[in-house]
């Protein structure tokens, strides 16, 4: 059987919960503007979750953070694999939990980066953008262009998440001009030029210093 | 050719891999800690190309990318026909990798086993941004990128 609809209509959290409780073997596959994901379901719980770049919990986070898409159920579909330990109603809560942490802060978190950010000497220009490359604060230039930026960060992140499960810190470029660091920071993306006399290590070690003083 | 160019790398306590391919990414040779899955390396350089493919098209110009996570670093570097990847573990530092790269780096450009690799490869150039080497995401990207 196959059952299709909006996330609008029924929240992913809400498709969840009936498949765990029901105990179905099932596979719901989540289509939206920012990518196809999959959830797997057996013995009562989420056993799989995959939404690239991810897979896992991370996958579900992401999946329940989207607000719009489509949805199709497919019943009897096996999981292809077994991801997730932890019991179900933990990822969904903790993941909501955390959204709406996220929601709470989204608003002010860019321009306080970039704020506390642009006054340092050493960063010569300073962008913050969603993971979708939508410039939310700071002016793009041609080396800080936003999708750009969620480009490399996307490709960057994929390559770490293919090979190991560690979490991602930053990535920087280095060309003939300076560096070009890019980091999370909660739903944000901050990319910063700089000049080629610092050391990435200790470049980071301050930014991740200042932006403590952020929360 | 890596054993013998690159001895340095290898000898350095936490480098778990590495790896050179052309630039029509073709492994030319790799080298890795007994522990580690090389096939993934064959994987790895794709993603690369697509990413100094965009930076090209976008007019920048970048020679060396680091990924840092929480326990070392993915090192990549493009050398003149060669993309260099190494896969550190911490504490080994990315100054150390890049001052071996530089010195040795030279002897392993120049050398004929190299050259002889280069020219056994296809010197036809592929297009790394065609959509059927791209997920949805990343054509996406792309797009608003208009390339």
């Amino acid at each position: 059987m196959v059952l299709v609809g909006n996330l609008k209509d029924l929240r992913l959290a809400n498709i969840i919960q009936l498949n765990c409780m029901e105990r179905n073997i099932a596979k719901v596959t989540v289509t939206s503007h920012e990518g196809t994901g999959y959830l797997y379901f057996a013995d009562g719980q989420i056993v799989h979750a995959e939404f690239s770049p991810y897979i896992g919990e991370r996958a579900v986070y992401e999946m329940l953070a989207l607000n719009d898409g489509q949805f199709k159920v497919e019943a009897g579909v096996q999981s292809p694999a077994f991801t997730i330990k932890k019991p179900w109603n933990s990822v969904v809560l903790d993941s909501l939990r955390e959204l709406d942490e996220k929601s709470q802060q989204a608003t002010s978190v860019p321009k306080k980066v970039f704020t506390i950010l642009s006054n340092q000497k050493i960063i010569k220009n300073i962008i913050v953008s969603d993971f979708n490359g939508k410039l939310l604060e700071g002016k793009a230039s041609k080396q800080l262009n936003p999708n750009l930026i969620a480009f490399i960060w996307y490709k960057l992140k994929k390559v770490l998440t293919l090979f190991y499960n560690e979490n991602y810190l930053y990535t920087f470029l280095r060309g003939k001009e300076g560096y070009l660091f890019i980091l999370e920071f909660r739903a944000n993306l901050v990319a910063m030029e700089t000049s080629l006399n610092i050391i990435p290590e200790e470049f980071m070690t301050l930014v991740n210093k200042i932006l403590r003083g952020v929360d | 050719m890596i054993e013998s160019y690159l001895k340095d790398l290898t000898q350095l306590k936490n480098v778990e891999a590495i790896a050179i391919y052309s630039l029509n990414n073709k492994l030319i040779d790799s080298w890795c800690d007994p522990n580690f899955n090389s096939k993934v390396l064959e994987e790895l350089s794709l993603h690369y190309f697509q990413v100094f493919a965009t930076l090209d098209l976008s007019v920048q110009n970048f020679q060396e990318i680091v990924i840092t996570h929480e326990k070392g670093h993915f090192y990549t570097r493009i050398l003149p026909n060669l993309l260099l990847i190494v896969l550190v573990r911490l504490p080994v530092e990315i100054s150390l990798i890049r001052l071996i790269v530089n010195v040795k780096s030279i002897d392993l450009l120049n050398s004929r086993g190299l050259q002889k690799e280069l020219k056994r490869s296809s010197v036809e150039s592929k297009d790394f941004l065609n959509k059927k080497y791209l997920d949805e995401s990343e054509k996406e990207y792309l797009k608003k990128l208009e390339i």
